[in-house]
């Protein structure tokens, strides 16, 4: 008889112990942990302060144009006579959107991609491989600013583009592991006792990987940041009057005269990449103690 | 070494023909053409428009044609500029568009490459030391905050406030104009090798051979250059060719926050004009140079690395 592996329970017993002894070793990083607060509260403001604002986003006002900080508007004005901070806690708010929501589409690609490459392995796996080293021959912004000038700009597509081209270090990551993974005992056993490849796949392999992409994720989101700021200075991604990081930094740079407009939203740029730099260096020293 | 270089060279054929066909694909097979957008054509003018971009004829012969194209060495014509060919824009006699970002580029490899080195062999060999603390800082800090925030910080600080420099252009491409933008590049690439360089150095001098060396009491700098030298620089020559790419989009970015008239402006203005062959020109040359970049770096690590030899 041929014996069903839903009659077992194959998940690792010792998983929590883990995930514990991982945050355990977190928590104990100062910096990490400092980090990860920094961006939990930059992305609560961007979250808050449009709401609680008295003053919108988008409202021009010819009588404060190109105002320095004040005590009313603590980073200043605009060409526009916008109030900047809104601005920039609103463009965060795009900025942040764009980037997880960007960062999530390519860590699923990624994973699957990697997953089922390494899995099935011969030639299936050459092939998929032949296909990531073509891609990797793009130079991606070009190949972005393509796909972008094909299918419109808008901020929905931008960040399918995005997407689209950056799952490629992911999936040689995800296979490499995969690859490793193949060959372990319990992968071998859920073989024999039949369980079909996609669920060994989504069951054993992905779990497995968890380390690798949380630490992947944390360098993802601020590449996407960047990304997507990059692209600002193309003129693509999001439009005026709406805007984002790269906008406000791209306008910024326009208005070098008035230096709050370049030095608030890239001042944020800063401690937002940093931060989530730390934050991956945590992550990958809480995971693998060596 | 010959057999391997021509082998390694028509390997990339392939990767190159399916990149262009991909790029020619995707432009073609999305729905609407390029002059939808412009005020209403009469319809001779869009048929003759049509005819001479050849999108009158079958799909394949377009492929076909465009394949011909490229092997004699022409990017067709620009849709932007009507009847402009492509070539004279990116190729200008004036020594602007691909020229300047390809002196960007190079300037930035020829300076950030040894100075990465010679930092990150210094930090390696000094570990613990101040310089070595500020390698493993910077390579942290320009890792993480781009160009496109460095370059507009360093025109704040050193062209409007001290007024030292130049805020932007080209100028006749001098010294003045192009020493933020190469400094700003420079900076974003050479922490990281750096940071390599000085990885590698410290498994090096740690490893076996080395302490035989040591042990049979050959001096330092014997050691250092002829033991240590090749192994050190292997992880370093691989980083290579992933960072050209990085440093040919990074000074595409980098012209657009200086305002240099190299392939940023090309690409701005293909972008928002929807001028499709330009841009599939400029992917497909960019594509181009980063699989010469590889090839030439793995030519320079089987010089290095003995082992890959057959």
């Amino acid at each position: 008889m041929i014996l069903k592996a839903k009659n077992f329970n194959l998940d690792a017993p010792q998983a929590k112990g883990f995930w514990r002894s991982v945050f355990s070793r977190l928590s104990r990083n100062k910096l990490a942990m400092t980090s990860g607060l920094i961006i939990i509260v930059l992305a609560l403001l961007c979250a808050i302060v449009p709401i609680f604002s008295s003053i919108a986003y988008d409202k021009t006002n010819w009588g404060e144009i190109m105002l320095a900080p004040n005590s009313q508007h603590w980073f200043g004005t605009d060409s526009l006579g916008r109030d900047l901070m809104v601005r920039c806690f609103i463009g965060g708010r795009i900025t942040f959107a764009i980037a997880f929501a960007a960062a999530f589409v390519v860590l699923l690609i990624g994973i699957f991609y990697g997953a089922i490459a390494g899995y099935i392995g011969g030639k299936v796996d050459t092939i998929m491989m032949r296909i990531v080293d073509i891609l990797y021959g793009i130079p991606f912004l070009f190949f972005c600013i393509l796909l972008i000038t094909l299918f419109g700009n808008s901020m929905a597509l931008s960040f399918v583009a995005i997407a689209a081209i950056s799952w490629l270090d992911m999936s040689r990551i995800v296979r490499g592991q995969t690859l490793s993974i193949k060959h372990k005992e319990y992968v071998e056993a859920a073989l024999i006792s039949g369980v079909s490849n996609f669920k060994i796949i989504t069951r054993h392999v992905i779990p497995n990987l968890l380390g690798v992409v949380i630490v992947y994720a944390a360098l993802t989101v601020p590449n996407m940041i960047v990304l997507s700021a990059v692209l600002s200075f193309f003129g693509l991604g999001v439009t005026e009057p709406m805007t984002s990081w790269g906008l406000l930094i791209a306008d910024g740079a326009q208005n070098m005269q008035a230096w709050w407009l370049l030095l608030f939203p890239a001042g944020l740029m800063i401690i937002t990449l940093l931060s989530f730099a730390f934050l991956a260096n945590g992550l990958r020293d809480a995971l693998d103690p060596r | 070494m010959l057999k391997f270089a021509l082998k390694r060279i028509l390997v990339s054929i392939p990767t190159l023909l399916a990149i262009i066909t991909l790029v020619f694909f995707l432009v073609h097979l999305t729905p609407g053409n390029p002059f939808d957008g412009e005020r209403a054509l009469s319809p001779e003018a869009l048929k003759s428009l049509m005819e001479q971009y050849r999108l009158n004829l079958p799909l394949w012969q377009q492929y076909l044609l465009y394949l011909n194209d490229l092997i004699h060495g022409n990017f067709g014509i620009s849709m932007k500029y009507l009847g402009q060919s492509i070539n004279n824009l990116l190729f200008p006699d004036n020594m602007g568009g691909f020229w300047v970002t390809l002196r960007l580029s190079i300037y930035t490899m020829i300076i950030a490459v040894p100075l990465g080195i010679l930092c990150g062999a210094y930090a390696g060999l000094h570990k613990n030391s101040w310089f070595d603390k500020l390698v493993v800082a910077s390579n942290i800090f320009f890792t993480a905050v781009p160009t496109m925030v460095t370059g507009p910080l360093s025109v704040l600080i050193f062209a409007v406030t001290l007024h030292w420099l130049p805020a932007g252009g080209w100028g006749d491409g001098d010294f003045a104009h192009l020493f933020l933008p190469v400094v700003v590049l420079i900076l974003a690439y050479s922490p990281t090798i750096a940071f390599v360089t000085r990885g590698s150095i410290v498994d090096v001098l740690n490893s076996n051979y080395i302490r035989t060396a040591r042990a049979k009491g050959l001096p330092t700098k014997k050691i250092l250059f002829k033991h240590a030298i090749r192994p050190t620089l292997l992880p370093v020559i691989s980083l290579l060719g992933p960072m050209f790419a990085g440093i040919l989009v990074g000074a595409v970015v980098t012209e657009q926050i200086f305002t240099l008239p190299g392939l940023g402006v090309l690409t701005t203005n293909a972008a928002t004009n929807r001028d499709y062959n330009m841009i599939m020109a400029i992917t497909i040359l960019g594509s181009i140079l980063t699989i010469i970049f590889n090839i030439i770096v793995d030519l320079l690590y089987m010089i290095l690395d003995p082992k890959i030899k057959q």
